[in-house]
C-alpha cells in the first residue's frame, strides 16, 4: 500500500491542493495529515473544509492546539490583532476566520494516530511522541530516538513540526519527517510530503517535493490582511 | 450583479459539471436550480462619460439599470424610467448632469442566460451559484458576435467571506481560469471593439525613457487609433462628435508628421500629410456645417424671428451637409484611408525607418514644447484687440500647435503641462469660436444674398448677424484678457522644461545672456 503523509499545511490551500494532486498522481491510496492544519497562511477555512470533505485523517499540531487555547470573543481577538505581532496575531486572525464547523473540526483532531498495515505498525505524531512542540531533526541519533519513543516501538514513525523533511532508519524504526506542505524553511521553495510504500511487512519511504503557485498565496495574504 | 467580481471563465458544459462535482466533494449541496434570460443594451456617450466614471447604463424593455463599478452612486435613482424617457433625455437627472445633453448611443447588446443554484454548506444556505451564458453583439455591425460562459458565486449578505473561500477552492482545485468579470468590458474585449471614449491602449502610453523614434511611432499610432475608433460612428452619422474626433486626430497626425521631421521618413511623411489633408477637407466640410447648425440654434433662440425663418436658416445647410456626408463616407470607406491608418500604426514600417536623433522622450518633448512656446510668444506680442482676423487665425494655429505638443508629452511632463493646459484650452476655445464665427458670418451672408427681401426676415437676419458679431467681440475681449496671463505661464513652462532640453547649450545663468550669449527674447 502506498501512503502519503502530509504535514504542516499552515492554511496554505494552493499548496495543499498541489500536494494532494501530486500524491494521487503517484498512486497514493491513502493520505494522512500530521498536524498544523492552520496558522501562517491565508486559507484556514478552505484547508479545513477540504480536509473534512475529503475525509483525510488528521491529527492536531501545536498551532491547531494553540489556536483552540486562544478562547476569546471576537472583540478580544481583534484587540490582539491590533496590538500584537507575529504568531499570536496570526492565530488571532485565523481564529476570527473560523466558524463553528471549522472549530469543531480542529477540536476533534486527536494528538496522534496509530494503525497497522499488515504487520507494520505505524505511529503518526506532530512533533514527537514526547509532545507536539518536540522536534525530530535529521541529526536524530539512535539514543535520542529511543528516548523520545519511550515504551513505544512502531515500525514506522511519522512526524512533522520541524518543516525539514527526511527519511532514515534507526534502531529498526523507519523515521520519516514529512516536512511541510505549506511553509518550506530549508531553502527549497517547493512544498514537501512523504510517500511510504508498505508491502509484505517491508517499508520504503521517500520525500516528494512539488511546486505550487506561491504568488497566489502571497497575494491572498495581502488581500485578506493576514498579519506577517 | 454589482461591480467587477471574481468569476471563472468556462469553456463549456464540461466545466459546469466539473464545478458541481467539486462542490459536492467539498461538502456543498446544490439545489433549486433555475434559469432566467434577459437581453439588454449598454449605452454611453460618444466620449464615454459613463465608462470613464466606472458606471454602466443598460436599458432593457423599459427598465433602466445602473451598474455601479466604483464606489459612488448617481444622485438620484432611475427606477421606473422608460427607454424613450432616457433616450430623449429632456428632463432626466442625473443622466443629464453627467452627459450634459450629449446623445446616448448603443455600444453593446448582451443576451444572458443565467442558471442559478442555491448553495448550502452543512445545512446552512451560503449563497447562490451562477452560470452565465452570454451572447454579445455589436449594434453597429450585426456580423460581430461572440459568446462566453462564466461562473461566479454570490454570497448571502450575512456571509460575505463565503465567496472568497469558494473562489479559492474552485481556483486551486478546479484549475479554472479566474477573471474579473464585468459583462460590458468582457463583451468589448471579446468583440475587439473600442470602448466608449476610445481610451488609448496602455502600450501607446509614453514613457520617459522612450526613444525619439518610439515617441513618434506611439503618437502617430494614437491618432490612427482615434481615427479608426470613430470611423463607424462617423460613417453611420450617429453623433457629430465622431467626425470631430477624427478631424482632431487628422490635424494632430499632420502636425506630428511635420514636427517629427528628422525622425520620420520625409518623403513618406509628406505624402501621408497630403493624403490626410484631402480627408481633412471632407471632415471639415461636415464639421463646419454641424458647428454652424448648433451655433445658429443657440442664436435663433435669442432673437424674435418670424415664422419659418429658423427653418430657412437651418435648411440652408441641410443639402450641403448631406452632400458633404456622402463625400466623407466615400473617403472613410476608401482603400487610401485604410492604408493611412496602417502606415501610421506600423512602428516598424517604412515611415519610421530613419534611426532618429539620440533623444529620449523627455529631451524631445522639452525641445518641441519649448519651440512651440517660442512660436506662440512671438505671435502674440502686441494688443490682441487690434489684431486682424488673419493674424488671429495665425495665432490660433500657433496655439493649436502648442496645445497638441503639450498633449503629446503630458504623460512625460505631467505637472508642468497640467499648469498651462487649462489656460491653453480656454484660449484655443475662444480662438476656435472666433474662426467658427467667421464661417458663420460667411454662411449668413449667403442667406442674406438669397433672401426674398421680406422686411421681417431681413430684420431677423440682421439680428442674427448682430448676435454673431457680439459673440465674436465678446470672445475677442476674452482672448485679450487671457493671452497676457498665458504668456506668463508659458514663460514659466519654458523655464521648467529647459533642464531637459539637451540641445539647449545656453548656460543656466541668465546673466550669461548679458555677457554676449544670443538673446532668446521669447523665453524671457
Amino acid at each position: 500500500m502506498r501512503i502519503a503523509f502530509l504535514s504542516d499545511v499552515h492554511s496554505n490551500f494552493p499548496a495543499l491542493a498541489a500536494a494532494l494532486a501530486s500524491a494521487r498522481k503517484r498512486g497514493a491510496e491513502k493520505v494522512l495529515m500530521a498536524g498544523d492544519v492552520v496558522g501562517v497562511g491565508p486559507h484556514p477555512v478552505e484547508v479545513i473544509r477540504f480536509l473534512a470533505g475529503e475525509q483525510v485523517p488528521a491529527i492536531q499540531g501545536n498551532h491547531d492546539r494553540q489556536l483552540l487555547d486562544l478562547t476569546r470573543g471576537e472583540k478580544a481577538l481583534r484587540k490582539i490583532l491590533k496590538r500584537k505581532r507575529g504568531k499570536k496575531a496570526v492565530l488571532a486572525w485565523t481564529a476570527l476566520q473560523l466558524g463553528e464547523p471549522e472549530r469543531a473540526f480542529l477540536t476533534g483532531l486527536p494528538a496522534s494516530v496509530s494503525f497497522d498495515v499488515g504487520p507494520v505498525r505505524v505511529l503518526m505524531v506532530h512533533g514527537s511522541p514526547k509532545g507536539d512542540t518536540d522536534y525530530i531533526y535529521p541529526s536524530l541519533t539512535r539514543w535520542s530516538l529511543l528516548a523520545k519513543l519511550g515504551e513505544l516501538r512502531p515500525d514506522l514513525l511519522v512526524c512533522g513540526h520541524s518543516h525539514i523533511p527526511f527519511c532514515k532508519r534507526l534502531a529498526g524504526v523507519h523515521v520519516v519527517n514529512a516536512g511541510s506542505v505549506g511553509v518550506s524553511v530549508d531553502g527549497d521553495p517547493r512544498g514537501a510530503y512523504a510517500l511510504a510504500d508498505v508491502e509484505n511487512g517491508r517499508v520504503r519511504c521517500r520525500i516528494v517535493r512539488f511546486s505550487y503557485p506561491v504568488d497566489r498565496v502571497q497575494s491572498d495574504m495581502a488581500a485578506r490582511g493576514v498579519p506577517s | 450583479m454589482e461591480g467587477m467580481m471574481q468569476a471563472f471563465s468556462l469553456v463549456g458544459a464540461p466545466d459546469e459539471e466539473r464545478i458541481l462535482a467539486l462542490l459536492s466533494r467539498l461538502g456543498y449541496v446544490v439545489a433549486d436550480a433555475c434559469s432566467t434570460s434577459a437581453s439588454y443594451t449598454y449605452f454611453d456617450t460618444q466620449g464615454g462619460v459613463f465608462w470613464k466614471l466606472g458606471l454602466r447604463l443598460t436599458l432593457s424593455r423599459g427598465d433602466v439599470v445602473w451598474q455601479i463599478l466604483k464606489g459612488h452612486l448617481p444622485e438620484a435613482t432611475l427606477a421606473g424610467l422608460s427607454v424613450s424617457d432616457v433616450l430623449d433625455g429632456d428632463s432626466i437627472e442625473p443622466i443629464h448632469s453627467l452627459t450634459r445633453g450629449q446623445r446616448l448611443l448603443p455600444y453593446l447588446e448582451a443576451a444572458v442566460v443565467d442558471r442559478t443554484m442555491r448553495l448550502s454548506f452543512r445545512e446552512a444556505w451560503v449563497g447562490t451559484l451562477h452560470f452565465h451564458f452570454v451572447e454579445f453583439q455589436s449594434p453597429l455591425d450585426r456580423e460581430q458576435k461572440a459568446d462566453c460562459r462564466f461562473a461566479f458565486f454570490e454570497p448571502r449578505f450575512e456571509a460575505p467571506l463565503e465567496a472568497s473561500h469558494l473562489n479559492t477552492m474552485l481556483r486551486d482545485l478546479g484549475g479554472l481560469a479566474t477573471v474579473e468579470y464585468e459583462p460590458f468590458a468582457a463583451g468589448i474585449d471579446l468583440l475587439d471593439l473600442t470602448p466608449p471614449g476610445a481610451p488609448f491602449p496602455r502600450e501607446l502610453a509614453l514613457l520617459p525613457a522612450d526613444t525619439a523614434a518610439t515617441v513618434a511611432a506611439k503618437i502617430l499610432a494614437r491618432q490612427a487609433y482615434q481615427m479608426r475608433a470613430n470611423t463607424a460612428g462617423a460613417v453611420q452619422d450617429l453623433d457629430p462628435e465622431f467626425v470631430h474626433d477624427i478631424r482632431v486626430a487628422t490635424r494632430r497626425a499632420r502636425f506630428a508628421l511635420r514636427r517629427f521631421r528628422g525622425i520620420v521618413d520625409p518623403d513618406r511623411a509628406r505624402a501621408r500629410r497630403d493624403e490626410i489633408a484631402v480627408l481633412a477637407r471632407s471632415l471639415g466640410s461636415v464639421r463646419d456645417l454641424d458647428v454652424f447648425t448648433e451655433r445658429m440654434k443657440a442664436h435663433l433662440s435669442r432673437i424674435d424671428a418670424p415664422e419659418g425663418f429658423s427653418k430657412r436658416v437651418l435648411a440652408l445647410v441641410a443639402p450641403r451637409r448631406e452632400a458633404a456626408q456622402e463625400d466623407l463616407v466615400r473617403e472613410l470607406r476608401s482603400e487610401q484611408y485604410l492604408k493611412i491608418l496602417e502606415e501610421l500604426s506600423d512602428a516598424r514600417g517604412p515611415l519610421f525607418a530613419p534611426p532618429g536623433p539620440a533623444e529620449d522622450a523627455r529631451s524631445l518633448g522639452a525641445r518641441l514644447v519649448r519651440r512651440a512656446v517660442r512660436g506662440v510668444r512671438r505671435d502674440t506680442t502686441g494688443d490682441v484687440r487690434t489684431f486682424a482676423p488673419e493674424r488671429l487665425h495665425r495665432i490660433r494655429i500657433a496655439f493649436k500647435g502648442l496645445r497638441y505638443t503639450c498633449d503629446f508629452f503630458k504623460e512625460v511632463f505631467a505637472d508642468e503641462i497640467a499648469e498651462v493646459s487649462r489656460h491653453l484650452a480656454a484660449v484655443q476655445d475662444c480662438l476656435g469660436d472666433l474662426q467658427d464665427g467667421v464661417t458663420a458670418l460667411h454662411l449668413l451672408g449667403e442667406l442674406r444674398d438669397t433672401s426674398n427681401s421680406k422686411p421681417a426676415e431681413l430684420l431677423a437676419l440682421g439680428a442674427l448677424l448682430q448676435v454673431q458679431r457680439e459673440e465674436m467681440a465678446r470672445r475677442t475681449a476674452e482672448v485679450a484678457l487671457e493671452i497676457p496671463q498665458v504668456r506668463q505661464r508659458l514663460r514659466k513652462l519654458g523655464r521648467a522644461l529647459r533642464p531637459f532640453d539637451v540641445r539647449d547649450e545656453r548656460p543656466a545663468d541668465p546673466g550669461a545672456s548679458r555677457r554676449g550669449w544670443p538673446p532668446d527674447a521669447d523665453l524671457r
